[in-house]
């Protein structure tokens, strides 16, 4: 990844962080009025973590149709990241949920889907390291990234209909909040995605070619 | 299609020439049972805990039952000649229709046996809301079994994986029987307009979204894993 665009990250980074602390108002029909900032971090965390799940299971599908062991190591790179954001997702929101409802746990269903979304990729891990054989490993691995893909929707999708929902749906955010997700913290999460998984990309490459060697 | 009546037959065939499934799962569940009965002789339940036990138990009984399915292929050395004999599609669906079945004897027989040992009044219960529901349900569970069984088959963990691989996959199918099966208890129907019925019809309508999406999804990508 060029300098200058992990520069630009960073620097687009801390002016978002900036604007949720210093700029964005305390909302109103909040619990703790103050707290409500942490909606503009939590947020964009979900947003992340799905598309992670999602490019995840689309390298995996490139490795199916392909069988180059570097879209395997970009699918599991993808997994890890859906996984860490997922963790953050849970973390961020059971903070918000402890001061706003009283509880870290309370069965919302969002929360449910996202908890349950970090177990399956969890599960991803145990699965990825109980197969000893790579090329096996890429194949099972992609296919159970794209079943989980196709699935979780229906997590999102059906759960809220039998667990009731304390996310407001009808309160009203400032204007600011949209701006604060969208263009402060969203973008610059997503490029912080892109580069971890460089980073974990070139670990992968260096592995792959060692194990060339050691083949020769 | 001739082919999955094929498979299907020579699951059974081989099942009933060692009986260790069936014999195993089933001994499992009167095990379960005893545990749940004795466990729970003396606690004070409302009318939900019996439904929501029956969905857990049916999930932990596909767990304990339904890994064989393909690890036996691999231990015996027959994968090979049912890749040679049947198309991948075949495979997955005679599998299908084998654990289905044993699933579904399982679970319509403890069912009832798990309602009475918990004292519900039996005379209550609308059968016909509870057979249709646990019917789909154990068809949702078995799609979703059969798929991680063929993956975990392929791995060093077998046992303990093939639960936390379906268990998080299948919690929108669980989610939905358990509100059918509140339906057939008649539980929350008060103050409501639509009858039983219609309450568990929308749970239906869900639990063979599910297991539509999971079959497609199963019969889609079986061949890579099958064919490797």
């Amino acid at each position: 990844m060029r300098k200058e665009l992990k520069i630009g990250i960073g620097l687009w980074m801390v002016a978002g962080l900036a604007y949720v602390f210093l700029k964005l108002p305390a909302a109103k029909f909040f619990a703790d009025p103050e707290l409500a900032r942490i909606v503009a971090l939590h947020l964009p965390c979900a947003y992340v973590a799905v598309t992670a799940s999602w490019m995840s299971a689309w390298h995996g599908w490139k490795y199916l149709q392909k069988r180059e062991l570097i879209d395997d190591a970009r699918s599991a790179s993808g997994a890890g990241l859906a996984l860490l954001f997922c963790a953050l997702t849970t973390a961020t929101g059971s903070i918000f949920a402890y001061v706003q409802w009283g509880s870290f746990w309370n069965w919302d269903p969002r929360e449910t889907s996202v908890f349950l979304l970090m177990l399956i990729y969890c599960a991803y891990f145990v699965l990825r390291s109980s197969i000893e054989d790579i090329e096996k490993r890429g194949a099972i691995c992609a296919v159970f990234g794209l079943f989980v893909a196709v699935m979780t929707p229906l997590l999102g999708y059906v759960i809220p209909k039998y667990l009731m929902s304390l996310h407001p749906t009808n309160t009203k955010f400032d204007s600011s909040y949209r701006t604060a997700i969208y263009l402060g913290i969203l973008p610059p999460l997503l490029g912080m995605m892109f580069w971890i998984q460089n980073i974990a990309l070139r670990l992968d490459r260096a592995r792959l070619a060692l194990e060339e060697v050691d083949y020769n | 299609m001739l082919g999955v009546g094929a498979v299907f037959l020579k699951e059974v065939r081989t099942e009933w020439r060692t009986r260790v499934a069936l014999s195993g799962v089933g001994l499992f569940v009167v095990g379960a049972l005893v545990l749940l009965g004795l466990g729970l002789k003396q606690a004070k339940l409302d009318r939900l805990t019996p439904g929501a036990l029956v969905w857990v138990l049916a999930l932990f009984t596909a767990a304990t039952g339904l890994g064989r399915a393909f690890v036996q292929e691999a231990e015996r050395g027959t994968a090979l000649a049912l890749r040679l004999y049947a198309s991948p599609n075949a495979v997955w669906l005679g599998k299908f229709a084998f654990n289905a079945v044993l699933l579904l004897v399982l679970n319509l027989l403890t069912a009832p046996v798990l309602f009475s040992l918990l004292e519900l009044d039996l005379a209550s219960v609308n059968v016909g809301i509870l057979c249709c529901v646990l019917g789909m349900g154990t068809l949702a569970i078995a799609a979703v079994f059969t798929t991680m069984a063929a993956l975990v088959a392929q791995t060093t963990a077998r046992g303990g994986l093939l639960a936390a691989l379906a268990f998080p996959l299948l919690v929108p199918a669980f989610q939905a029987g358990l509100n059918g099966t509140k339906a057939a208890l008649g539980i929350g129907l008060e103050g409501v307009k639509s009858s039983a019925w219609q309450v568990a019809g929308a749970d239906l309508a869900m639990l063979s979204l599910y297991t539509a999406a999971a079959v497609l999804l199963s019969l889609w990508l079986f061949d890579f894993i099958w064919n490797d």
